[in-house]
This record gives structure tokens, sequence and C-alpha cells, in this order.
């Protein structure tokens, strides 16, 4: 049986919450044909370009806050949080998060804030100075050169690449600083892109390595399916026809499949991986673990929707919410979030228990939920796929010897 | 041609002429010297590109020994050259201890780091200052009022599963003694309560303190054996006996050693381990590592004495005071390692073939200015 959490360390958690994620608007500029929230997938509420009302993002600092407050009790050593932002479009409702940043810092916090947000960059030119002057951390959507682009096209179908491609040259050359520590991309690998071209575009115009997602596999809606299928590239395969396979696996490093999975087998075979100094005190047999690799609620973060719905994740469905917010109070209660998120858990431990990789397993619950209601996993895994999978890390090193220290003296993990 | 792989339990050593080779899974260990070609083969197998496998040539004996024996005591493996074995050299990885070395922890390497709490509640104990060396009840002029560790514990949410040893240098006449036990009751699976045996005789006490279900070790000078079984069939609690020489000892009896002085021969002799003792130490993979970069002995522990002020290591200046917040000590103790991270990494301990397996080091050395506590070591 895996651990069962209480209210107490969900409680910690929202003492330690590291991010907060308001989804300040649904609404969007543009209309991506694979978006997470477009007619390609399901498990999210109907998009009504809804904004944030601003009660909602003062109740829950403010309900975060007491928690802070009675934790928090030196700048130094109180836990970094950072706001993040997100959307739809978030610089579509640039007020509500000029707002909530300023109703926090009036807060005068011992802990420190940082900001972030992930934009499509179509506005980015007329809200940058704001941006470094909060010293926000930016992600920018973009998947490459104009042809790869291609999917990414505003509501009247026109393609976005121009706008936003001259809005990046216009930061980076008034804010060349802000571009190079704070700016980031992140880019859907499709079948109108390839890791090549993605990966030269951005360092020949940016200097840097985008990270590369595939479209994601979860919630996708039955009648697109075709769609999908005939979208969707996997990031291995692109890289093993890739001409420079080789050079591009050492650019991407962690970001390359390959390697990230080498680095996952390491960690779990090798008997080398520690997260803390605490697990050397303790023999790993011993040491209780969370059923599936699902993060604890709130654990990492925590996501509010516009319609008020408070999730542990943005990645997830809506249906897997914790709690509400609305104009009065926070509906969150911390020994409710437990049992539910029990409940979660002990539906899949029996399967659980045929599977040889449960101590390490990375499955997220929330990804697990078939359309019948039920949990079930699909990628249980033998004896026989863990030796397969120690071979071919083993022969991935062999190839590329310098890797294996670079891995575990460099590479930190979760 | 052959190919030797190392496993990846088996941790390489080599010192200027020698190598030692020890094997967490069986605790085997092979000492050997080291000529050029061995040399050689050895600093290959510790290239980490190399995978702990290298080629060698049969026809060299030293290595074609060398090999054979490695195999015979499972410590690794011969194939033909184009065969591999997989296996991963041992090497940690811990981003905790990066994040730490660098000052740049977060607030859970702080929290995740505190693993016990040691209260001296103060008055005139035993009148020596062995609490320097080892947890003892000495004396101390004041006393430390449970209000103050009600504070300290409460303002800093200090978790359930964090232990918590209080220690009575005379608890006859410490003033609140109640109040002290009523603290803590919610907690008691958590507390061990030391008392003198002088003290523990005072029969009311003892009753309160077993009505409250805590856990009590009985501390005692008295070394005579009968004496000790004696002191057992009374008081059935665990039973600590201090010495400072050679002494008969008892199953039943756990004992701490304390230097006076001048009994250097006792430590060196009953207390300090030998080579073979090293060698013999049975430790797992993780036990190693965790030599490599914290101290075993004293990791996460605090200690709080009459004075209200806070150690990792009373030898050293306080991390603070029970008014500091307790994330501040521990990130004090990160920033100053009076003790968490005090390893064996002295010059003499580099040059040191064993220095792998040789435990971490105590308060003992520092008192006793000793940097070398192998018994026998050349």
């Amino acid at each position: 049986m895996g651990v069962r959490l209480s209210g107490k360390d969900i409680y910690k958690n929202l003492v330690a919450l590291r991010q907060v994620i308001f989804e300040v608007t649904e609404a969007c500029n543009l209309s991506c044909e694979y978006c997470g929230y477009s007619t390609m997938y399901d498990g999210y509420d109907k998009r009504e370009d809804k904004r944030m009302p601003f009660a909602y993002a003062k109740n829950i600092i403010d309900y975060l806050s007491s928690i802070w407050r009675d934790s928090d009790s030196e700048a130094e050593i109180a836990p970094v949080t950072t706001l993040g932002f997100y959307g739809g479009e978030p610089l579509l409702n640039i007020d509500l998060i000029r707002q909530i940043v300023s109703y926090i810092e009036s807060l005068g916090l011992k802990r420190t804030i940082r900001y972030a947000m992930t934009t499509n960059a179509t506005l980015l030119n007329h809200y940058i100075d704001y941006l470094v002057e909060k010293d926000f951390t930016l992600l920018v959507s973009l998947d490459g050169d104009k042809d790869s682009n291609a999917y990414r096209i505003t509501k009247d179908g026109c393609p976005s690449f121009d706008r936003v491609f001259e809005n990046l040259q216009y930061c980076k050359n008034r804010y060349p600083a802000f571009f190079e520590n704070n700016i980031s991309f992140n880019s859907v690998l499709q079948d109108k892109s390839s890791i090549d071209q993605i990966v030269y575009f951005f360092k020949e115009n940016f200097g840097k390595i985008p990270r590369i997602g595939e479209l994601n596999p979860f919630h996708v809606d039955s009648n697109h399916l075709l769609k999908y299928k005939g979208m969707f590239r996997s990031k291995m395969d692109c890289l093993s026809h890739s001409s420079h396979r080789d050079a591009i696996a050492e650019e991407l490093f962690m970001e390359d499949s390959c390697i990230s999975h080498v680095f996952n087998t390491l960690r779990y075979n090798s008997g080398n991986f520690f997260l803390y100094y605490r697990e050397l005190f303790i023999d790993s047999s011993l040491i209780q673990r969370t059923t599936t690799g699902t993060c604890t609620p709130f654990m990492l973060r925590m996501f509010v929707t516009a319609r008020g719905k408070i999730l542990p994740c943005e990645k997830i469905s809506h249906d897997f919410f914790y709690g509400k917010v609305d104009k009065e109070r926070v509906n969150l209660n911390v020994d409710d979030v437990a049992i539910q998120y029990n409940q979660y858990v002990q539906t899949i431990e029996k399967q659980c228990t045929t599977c040889e990789g449960r101590n390490n397993c990375p499955q997220c619950i929330y990804e697990l939920r078939n359309k019948n209601g039920n949990f079930c996993c699909t990628e249980m895994i033998s004896r026989k796929d863990i030796e397969q999978n120690l071979y071919s890390c083993y022969t991935y090193l062999q190839k590329h010897p310098h890797l294996y220290q670079q891995l575990v003296e460099n590479v930190s993990f979760m | 041609m052959k190919r030797l792989t190392l496993y990846q339990d088996s941790f390489l050593w080599i010192k200027a002429k020698y190598g030692l080779i020890y094997n967490t899974r069986n605790s085997r260990s092979y000492e050997f010297p080291l000529n050029h070609s061995l040399h050689d083969v050895c600093q290959k197998l510790l290239d980490y590109k190399n995978l702990y496998s290298v080629i060698i040539d049969e026809s060299d004996l030293t290595i074609s020994r060398f090999a054979t024996v490695i195999e015979g005591m499972g410590m690794g493996v011969v194939s033909e050259e184009g065969d591999y074995t997989v296996s991963f050299p041992p090497l940690l990885c811990l981003p905790q201890d990066r994040r730490v070395k660098k000052g740049e922890y977060r607030y859970e390497d702080l929290m995740s780091s505190l693993f016990s709490i040691c209260f001296y509640m103060g008055g005139m104990g035993w009148t020596e200052d062995y609490y320097l060396q080892t947890l003892y009840p000495s004396s101390f002029e004041s006393f430390i009022e449970p209000k103050d560790i009600k504070l300290f514990i409460e303002n800093n949410a200090i978790p359930d599963n964090v232990e918590i040893k209080i220690v009575f240098s005379n608890i006859a006449s410490y003033p609140n003694i109640e109040e002290v036990l009523r603290l803590f009751k919610e907690r008691r699976n958590m507390i061990t309560i030391y008392v003198r045996f002088d003290d523990f005789g005072y029969s009311l006490l003892k009753e309160k303190i077993q009505s409250y279900g805590f856990k009590v070790v009985i501390l005692c000078k008295d070394t005579n054996r009968e004496r000790l079984c004696e002191l057992q069939r009374a008081s059935k609690n665990a039973l600590i006996s201090y010495i400072t020489s050679q002494s008969e000892m008892l199953d039943e009896v756990k004992y701490v050693p304390l230097f006076n002085g001048s009994n250097f021969d006792f430590f060196y002799k009953e207390v300090f381990l030998t080579k073979d003792e090293v060698i013999k130490s049975s430790l797992s993979k993780r036990m190693i590592f965790a030599h490599q970069v914290l101290n075993t002995h004293y990791f996460g522990k605090l200690i709080v004495l009459p004075n209200k002020n806070v150690y990792s290591n009373p030898n050293k200046e306080a991390l603070g005071t029970i008014e500091t917040p307790v994330l501040k000590l521990i990130a004090t103790e990160f920033s100053k390692n009076y003790s968490w991270r005090s390893i064996r990494n002295s010059e003499k301990c580099q040059e040191c073939l064993y220095q792998g397996l040789c435990p971490s080091p105590t308060f003992y050395e520092e008192i006793m200015h000793v940097d070398c506590v192998m018994a026998n070591n050349e």
C-alpha cells in the first residue's frame, strides 16, 4: 500500500508552495490547431473567453498569505514562490496581472515572490517595459521557423509567425540582458516541423535551445483522432532520422528523449541517486512511496482557473479540481484534499502490485482515467522490460561515454 | 585479450602504492599492491567514460591474477573482449549537496534535514563536562524552562517525526517536571528521557514518567557487573554505562566511552577500529555515499543547553538561541559546517587507502586532538 496523505501533508505543501498559477483569461488571440483547449481535445471546461475576477485572485492570495505569515520567519530562509500567469493568452488581461502584482506587493510578505508567464508573444511589444520592470520570466510558445509555425494561426486563419518574430527581435534589441536571462521557448513538434529545423532556427536567431514537446496524447477527442495522428510526431523518431543526430542530442541534452530516458534508467537502477541527505539514512526498501509518480496536491504548484477551480497542475483535466474560489471565499479544505487524493490512488493500487516499476513510477494518475471514468494504467512494465531498458541505456552510454559523469554530476531532478 | 568489468556495487580506491576494492553486496574486500600495469588498469576503471569496464591483457600475470581474484570474490566479471556487462560506476548524485555547497539551499533542504533535538534541562548533575563528547548529564547552573521549550517547538512547527531527547542532570531538583511531561505527552512516541540512576530511584517520579508512557534511559557510571545487573532488574529500562577504561561487558547494557584526558590507550585498544574492523564493517553503498558527504553521527541533530543556546557541536560556537527560527539554525549550520557535514577529508585521510570505509569523525577526536582513529594504521 502506498503512503496515505493527511491534511497536515497538504498544509505543508501549501507552506512550501513553489508556484501559484492564475488563468487570468480563457480568451486567446490565436487559434492554434493543436492547442489543448482546441476542439481536438476534451477534458477541460468549455472555453467562453471568461476573465478571472480580481476578487478570485485576491482571495487566493489572502488564503495563502495567511498560511505563509504563520510559517515564514525570515526572508532568506522562506520559500520562494512564483506567481505564474496563464491563459488563453494572459497578455489579453494585462490589467488583472497588474492588479495582482500590485496587491501582493502591498502585503509586505517575507518570502520572495517572482513572476512568470506563458505567452504567444503576439502582444509582447506593448507590455515588455512592464514585464522587464517586474523581472518576469517568460516562456514563449513558438514552433520554429515560419513553416514550422503553420498551425499557429490567428482567429481569421492568418499566420502569426511574422508578428511574433518581430516582437521577439524588438525585445531582444531593446532589452538584451532580459532577453538572454528571462526568456525561454517552448516548441511543439508536429508534422510541419522537425527537431533539426527547430534547433537550428532558435540557435541561429536567438542563441537558445527551446524546450521541445510532443502533442499531448491525453484527452484527445475521439472525433479528431485521425487529425491528431496525422499531426503527431515522436521526438525519438525525429531525432533518429536526423542527419545531425548526435550533435543535436548534445545541444538538447535533457530535452533529448534518449538522454532523458538514460537519465531515468540510471536514476532508478544504479543506486547512485538520492534527492535529499535524509535518504542516505534510510534503506530504500523501507521508504514509503506514493502510489504512481503523481505529485501530492500542491507539492509543486497550485493552478486556479478563470472560473475559480483550484487544481494541482495546469496540465490536467479540470475535472480533478480540489477546491473552488469565488468572490466571497476560498473553499479548500486540506483534510478533504487528502481524502480525495487518497481515493484516487487507492483505485489503481491493485494494478500496481503486478508492475515491476511500481517503486519508480513516472505515471501521473490524472492522465490514467479512461473514457469509462476508471483509472487504468497501460504502461506497466515487467522484469524483462527493466532489463531491456538497462541494456539500451548501457548501449547508449557506450556510444556517448562522457555522458555518464555529466548526467550524474550536473543534472538536477525532482 | 579479455574484458574486466567491476559490478556497480564495487568501490575501487587507489592510493600511492596500493589499491582496495570493496563490494557492498557481499562485504568482501581485496587489497592489492599496485605495479605499473595494475595501476594503469585501475586508472582506466576509475575513468567513468569506461563505465567500469576495461580490456585487459591476460598475458600479464599480475593482471590476470587480479582479474581472477575479482571474479572469484564476486566483485566483477571477466568476459570476452567483445562482450559487455551492464555496470554503472558508483558515483553519488545528490542535488541537495550541490545546492548546500553553493549556499543555494531551498526551503525544503532545511526542513528535511532536522532529525533530532536534545534538550539539556540543567541543574547540578555530574561535575565533568563530558557533554562536550557525548550525551551526558553534566552540571549546569541554570535550568531550561518548559515554556521556553514549548515556544521553540510550537513557533517552529517542529514535525512529529523529529526525535526529542530530554536529558535531566538532576531530575529530582528540576522545578517543573510535571509541566515538561505534559508538554511532550502528545509526542511520546518520539521522546526519550535520560536520567541518572542516582535520581531515578525517587519513586514518585518513576511512576509519573512511566505512567505517561515515555521511553526512559538510565545513565550510570557504575561498571561493576553485578551492580549493573541489579540496576537493570530494578529499573526495567534501557541502561547506558559510561566507561573510561576496559570493563567486563553485559550484552543488555550500552557502554559509552569517555575521554578523561589521559586514557588514550583505552580508546585505541577498545574504542577506535583496527584496520580489520574497518574492512569488515559491512557497509552498504548508501552508507559509503553517506560518509562521502555528511557526518552519520551528528547530521540533523541539534543540542539545546540550559543557557538557551542551540548547537550542532557544543565544542564550537552556538548556531543561535531557542528564539532563533529553527530553519535559520539549520541554514547557519549548513554554511558554518560545525558538525553535520564533517567528513574524513583531512590530508592524512586523503592519503589513506581506507578513507572510503572509515566511519565519520566524532567529537572525541576533536577533544583528543587526533586525526586518525584507525588503531593500527601504517
